[in-house]
Order: structure tokens, then sequence, then C-alpha cells
């Protein structure tokens, strides 16, 4: 007898609606998706290039139950190349998920949220900001803090007044490296994290970056006196399967693509190697 | 259950009724070696040979074969997998191999969030029969891992060589329906006495020959403890390759990759045995790897079987000491050794890299 299960490796099909570039080398890909797909903010999905291969990323539009999705996507390996070069307006790509956890926002409600990200890790902190302010109500105060190389490695430039004029919502931005034409801040986006005019210990930060990225951040928010279970990590690491199956992801016992790939930092800080 | 007397005639009946039953595999020890995992089939009956111990292959290639297609994409009806649940039977599987199973059903079957329809098929209906071990090679060490060289459990029938057949302990109902009309008789008091002799006897020849590789503390405690890196670790991955042949021939190694191709002018979408000790296997885009360093993917094999998988799942090694890793390390590297060693702190009281061969003292001359 036969019995119908589901095929968690079978990728549904997205069709790619629109491509808007963000930087020289992002681009966020709009789909149509041929089933409703429901995510939390802090989720992820395994995005396919058919023939080429997987690659997981996080979401870049608002959580919730829709067949319309969007992913911010940067240039930098074998899948994303194959992405950035070929993948037309038109074309079916296939996803995989939602997988992981996603962010504990009962736990951060009636608190501030601090969010900071560098470079393409404003991608999956969009998906968050969009879920906050959906429910902005539930919480104190939104404060964003961005970092890039340069004014044009933002992704999402264009949202950013809209964005700061959101109630109980502060934006920052800083770069690298000083730019013509520039009169923000300059420096790391660890700089930013200087004299917070926020009650730290009600206070829960969400952070997305490169490794190298977060370890510094995470030592500035703890140097600053945060809590290391109020600090939520984005540690996207190699993940595959998506179910917790091919032990490629982990940290020490967690495994990302099943218990995060948000992890509370006072939950990883004891394993070594949590910033690779 | 009962426990029966199988003549030699009797088993082969009841070798001829289970191929009959279903698609039939054994480890056979009527070959070159150490005994081999291959297709049986009636009229390779009359030559099959009983193994005394583990075969050199381990089962994963039945339950979860090397490469297997999992999907097919896009605008294709397979969206969902029909399971189609294959009869079918493995014959002379040891104590250890039992245990491997275990590994895989808490992964692929037991999880309560996902349950895997590829290896639910694949486990289904699976007929065991397995063997005490009358015999143990110089490899084994289940012994280590709280193992013993004879089944208790997870078998439909087992079968413990005694003079001039086998005592046979019929587990389930299956195997009740399966034995029926075979001659087997009623197993005296004496011959029960010779199972239990036969048992004690490689019992103790293990813990013999495994008695320099012991431990004051248990290796979930040993490992754990040395999750920040250890001297053993660097001391025998030296002679390391990374060519990933201990994880190919584990009976409990797991992990594997998703890898897509194009077909015909369709995508398919196979599961492949993947390995830890492989660079890539937790490389990222942008080649940033948290296990850059060979010595890192060493030690990352020993964490997950003793640390992060009894961690998940309640204790249980995903290593049964089944010894195949030692067998088939071309750089000598005996897992035993590396496990002893994280009980000392000097180099110079750990045991020689690379290992001494099995049938050597492993202390090596000093």
């Amino acid at each position: 007898m036969a019995e119908e299960m589901k095929n968690i490796y079978y990728p549904i099909e997205a069709e790619v609606t629109k491509i808007i570039p963000e930087t020289p080398t992002i681009k966020t890909y709009c789909f149509k998706l041929s089933e409703n797909l429901a995510f939390k903010a802090g989720q992820f999905v395994q995005l396919t290039v058919p023939g080429v291969g997987e690659s997981p990323f996080t979401p870049s539009s608002a959580p919730g139950d829709s067949d319309y999705l969007e992913i911010t996507i940067l240039k930098t390996g074998r899948v994303t190349d194959s992405l950035h070069e070929n993948v037309k307006v038109g074309d079916t790509l296939g996803i995989r998920g939602p997988f992981g956890e996603g962010y504990p926002t009962e736990k951060f409600k009636g608190h501030n949220i601090l969010v900071v990200g560098g470079g393409v890790g404003l991608a999956p902190m969009r998906a968050g900001i969009y879920g906050f302010f959906q429910e902005i109500d539930d919480y104190k105060r939104v404060s964003i803090k961005f970092g890039a190389r340069s004014p044009e490695d933002f992704c999402f430039k264009n949202e950013f007044d809209e964005w700061a004029k959101k109630p109980k919502t502060d934006l920052t931005l800083t770069i690298d490296r000083p730019a013509p034409g520039w009169t923000g801040t300059v420096g790391v986006v660890t700089v930013l994290l200087e004299n917070l005019d926020l009650d730290i210990e009600d206070t829960y930060v969400i952070s997305c970056g490169p490794e190298i990225m977060l370890k510094f951040v995470t030592l500035k928010l703890l140097e600053v006196g945060f809590d290391p279970y109020h600090i939520y990590l984005s540690m996207n690491r190699r993940m595959s399967c998506g179910v917790g199956k091919c032990h490629r992801c982990n940290i020490g016992p967690y495994y990302l693509c099943k218990d995060g790939p948000d992890m509370c930092y006072g939950d990883i800080m004891d394993y070594p190697n949590v910033f690779g | 259950m009962a426990l029966l007397y199988l003549s030699e005639e009797n088993l082969k009946t009841l070798l001829n009724k289970v191929c009959d039953w279903g698609e039939t595999f054994w480890v056979n020890a009527n070959a070159d070696g150490k005994p081999k995992l291959e297709k049986a089939s009636k009229q390779a009956v009359e030559d099959y040979q009983l193994p005394q111990c583990r075969g050199k292959d381990p089962l994963k290639q039945i339950i979860f074969p090397p490469r297997q297609r999992v999907a097919e994409y896009p605008n294709t009806p397979q969206k969902r997998f029909e399971v189609q649940p294959k009869k079918r039977a493995i014959v002379g599987l040891t104590a250890c191999d039992l245990s491997a199973i275990r590994i895989y059903d808490r992964v692929y079957l037991e999880d309560e969030e996902f349950v895997d329809p590829f290896y639910k098929a694949n486990r289904e209906n699976l007929f065991l029969i397995s063997i005490d071990c009358s015999e143990v090679y110089k490899t084994c060490f289940c012994n280590l891992v709280n193992g013993k060289p004879y089944p208790e459990k997870g078998f439909d029938i087992n079968l413990t060589p005694v003079e001039d057949g086998y005592l046979m302990d019929v587990a389930t109902d299956p195997a009740q329906e399966m034995i029926k009309g075979i001659g087997a008789s009623d197993a005296s008091d004496t011959l029960k006495k010779r199972r239990d002799q036969i048992r004690t006897k490689s019992q103790n020849k293990l813990e013999e020959q495994n008695k320099a590789f012991e431990t004051s503390s248990d290796y979930q405690k040993l490992v754990t403890k040395a999750d920040g890196g250890h001297k053993s670790y660097e001391h025998h991955a030296s002679t390391c390759v990374m060519c990933g042949a201990c994880t190919h021939v584990c009976p409990g190694c797991f992990c594997f990759g998703l890898m897509d191709n194009k077909v015909d002018g369709k995508y398919e979408r196979m599961i492949s045995w993947d390995s830890c000790h492989y660079s890539g296997f937790s490389r990222m885009a942008g080649m940033g790897n948290p296990r850059g360093r060979a010595v890192q993917r060493f030690q990352h094999r020993y964490n997950h079987k003793f640390y992060h998988y009894p961690e998940r799942y309640a204790g249980a090694y995903s290593c049964v000491g089944c010894g195949r890793c030692v067998d088939n390390c071309m750089g000598k590297i005996d897992m035993r050794a590396t496990l002893r060693d994280l009980s000392v702190e000097n180099v110079s009281e750990m045991y020689p890299s690379p290992s001494p061969a099995p049938d050597k003292d492993p202390r090596g001359d000093k």
C-alpha cells in the first residue's frame, strides 16, 4: 500500500517577478510562489537555482503568510554567481522552507529593540524590522543601526526616510571610510553602539552581518553592559537539509538550521569557534 | 521469546524461505578476507556461510544508499513522495550492526518534527537475522561503547552457533511466521548454557584486548571536556589525510549533502553521502570555514559521535565500536587510542601515532 508523505527535499516553484539592483553586488529578487509560505522573522528558506544547487537565505520581505517573497542576495559564491549572471524576470526557481526557530518575538514585546546590521546583513534585518512595524504598539522603541562600506553599499536606501518617520523608531547609519557628500557618521558599525540612549537592561538586540562584524558588535555590546541573553546573532553558517540532519551547521550541539539560525549569544558563548 | 534449536539443514530451509519472502542480502563468510555484504539468492544458499563476526561493509548502504534521487523539479507531480514499502531482509548482522540501525532510526524515523520518507521506505518491512559474535576481531571495541558481542534486541531472529547447528532466538511476530515449517525443535538446557558460555568467552576476549584503551571517565565526558581542543587530537590527526574513508565505512555516520543536476532537460536532486572530513563540508560562500583546519574536522567527528549526538539522543553514542574505521584508515589511526589519550594531558604519555598494527601492543615499544 502506498502512503503519501511530504517530501521535504522538494522545492516549490518560485517565479521571479522583479529584480531590484540594490548595490553593485546586491540584488533583491521578488518571487511569486506556487503556494503560500508562512514564515516568522528570523526563519530562513533554501533557494534553489535549478541544476546548480541550493543556498540558505532569510527573506527580506515582511513576515507573514503569502505567496509573495523577496530575497536580497549578494553575489559571492557558486549559487549566487549563477543567480546574478543567469537568472532573469520570468524564470522559475525553487524554494524550500521555512526552516529554523525565528526570533522569540513574544519575549521581545514590551521592550526596546536594537537592530544592528552590516553590509548584506541588512537583508534579513529588514524582515525583522517589517515585523516590528506590523506590531509597533507592542514595543517600546525600535532603534536601527546600519553600517556599510560606502553610501552606495547600503541596501534599501530608498526606504530609510520612510523608516525614520515611523513612530517610536530611529535610524542611524555609518560608513567605513569618508566619502564625498557624506555628512553622517564614519567608522565601523560598533561606533554607533557608543553612548546609546537606550535603557540597556530593557533592550533586546538582533544583529546580522559578516562573522567578523558580529564578533566585534557582540564584544562592544557586552562592554557597554548588555546581558548575553539579550543578544540575538544571525549565525548563518552553511546549512543544507534545513531539518537538523546533515550536521554541517552546528555550533556545539546546536543545529543552526533547526535551533537558529538566529542564536541567543548566551546559549552559544561557551562553545569554541563561535565566530569561525 | 522462543528459543529453538536449528540444524544446518533447517537454516538452509529458513534462508530459502527468506529469499522467497523478499529481496535478501546477507553477510557471507564464504569469501576472501572479511565477510562481505552481498545480494542473496536461493541458488547460493548451499554455499552460504554465516559469519562469526561483523562483515567488512556497513549495512547503511542498504538503508541509506550512497546516492538516492529525492526530487525532480520544477513542475512535476512528484511534490509528494509515494512511499513504496520494500520487503527486504538482511542476514548475518551482528549486535553492532543492529545498534547502528538504531542510530539512524533516531535521526530519520523517530524525530517528532520530521520523518525522512526515503529512509522510512528503506527501513519498513526490513527483516533482520542477526548472529552472536563467536569470534572477535582485533579492532572490535563494542565493549568500550556500551555494546556487547551479541544482540539483545533489534532483531527478528538471532542465531548463536552451537555444535551441529544454531540456537535460534525468535523475537517478533513476522519471525514466528517465517520459521513455520522449517523444522526447528525445542532447545535443550544444555544448549542454552552453551550459548551463555560462547557469549561470555567473546565478552572476555573483548575486554582483554581493549584493556589498554580503557578510560576512567566515559567518552561523553572526555570528549565534551576536550571541546576547546586537545593534544590527543593534534597528535593522532597528524597522519590523517582527510580521505573520508572512516566516515564512509562507519555504520553510524549519517551526514549527507544535497546535489542538484540537470538530466534530460529536467532537474534532479540527489542525497549523497558526505563526510565531515572534507574541507568543503562546512565551507561557506566567500570561503569562510568554521572548521578550516584538518584537526578541527578530525575532532568534529569525535564531537559528533560522543558529544553532540548523545546530547540530542538521550546519551546514545553514534559509534558502535565495530572498528571498521580502524581497519580502513590509511593513516593508521586507532579511534580507541585517540579517545584513550583524551584522558592524559602530555604527548609523552600518549600512545604512538601512527598506531601500531592492531595485533601489536597499542602502547608501542616504550
